[in-house]
């Protein structure tokens, strides 16, 4: 074992049988604690003392929304990694990303916007932590769209590498929007129970 | 982010807790399989696709 070992990381048949291998344990592994926190938090957890049961809708809603931004991130080092490189695993890596990510966006919205039905009676507002989290979603989307639009692929790699690393200064608008702009979510947020995520 | 104060009940926080995790590990599973699809797609003409296909 060389310290040249990490040189097989960017060896794509390398990567396929890695991944292969590694797949069923991360698999079985998130089945069994999804599972197990949903068991917990939708029926073990005690109703919420001023929300009643519609807190609950958090268990989806606050990891959705935080794998938005672990995915974007890790979406955009990768793909980083991949315009300073060149390592076409990278830039894989960086696309098998995109829809993942757009997919726990799209939860974080839905599952926000009804609780924020719940709580604050309205499905939409335009405030900063909501704008900030639907611009990610077209981020994802508008990287998505760059890629199946280039047919060179190497072109369609670096192009939308560009796009992913400059979108990343969204990703810190996002995580501190609740504090840097004091909007209405975080007025109406301030007098709510614990379970509200937003910075109460 | 304070994700919530830590006067959230334990019985509430742990199965929170669990679900940052499991979907943590669930976005890894995620990535491998559209990863490896992902690979197959961009080597599709390379040879050891064959015999890893075969295989």
């Amino acid at each position: 074992m060389a310290w040249t070992w990490f040189h097989r990381l960017g060896s794509p048949p390398y990567i396929y049988g890695l991944a292969a291998r590694l797949t069923p344990w991360f698999a079985w592994c998130a089945a069994l604690t999804i599972l197990g926190g949903l068991y917990g938090g939708l029926v073990l957890a005690p109703a919420d003392y001023q929300q009643g049961d519609d807190f609950r809708i958090i268990y989806v809603h606050a990891p959705s929304a935080w794998m938005s931004l672990m995915v974007y991130s890790t979406m955009a080092i990768s793909a980083g990694v991949g315009l300073i490189w060149r390592i076409k695993v990278s830039h894989a890596v960086a696309a098998a990303c995109a829809p993942i990510g757009a997919s726990f966006t799209f939860v974080a919205l839905v599952t926000g916007s009804l609780w924020g039905y719940r709580m604050w009676g309205t499905y939409w507002e335009w405030d900063p932590r909501l704008t900030s989290e639907l611009i990610l979603l077209f981020l994802y989307l508008g990287y998505m769209g760059l890629r199946s639009a280039m047919d060179d692929p190497q072109r369609a790699d670096r192009a939308s590498a560009v796009l992913a690393v400059v979108g990343i200064v969204n990703v810190p608008i996002i995580h501190y929007s609740v504090l840097w702009w004091n909007s209405l979510h975080h007025l109406l947020c301030s007098w709510q129970s614990p379970p509200c995520p937003h910075r109460c | 982010m304070q994700l919530a104060k830590p006067t959230m009940p334990a019985s509430m926080l742990i199965p929170l807790l669990m679900m940052f995790f499991g979907f943590t590990v669930m976005f890894a599973a995620l990535l491998l399989v559209r990863l490896r699809a992902e690979i197959l797609s961009r080597e599709r003409t390379a040879n050891w696709i064959r015999e890893a296909v075969a295989s």
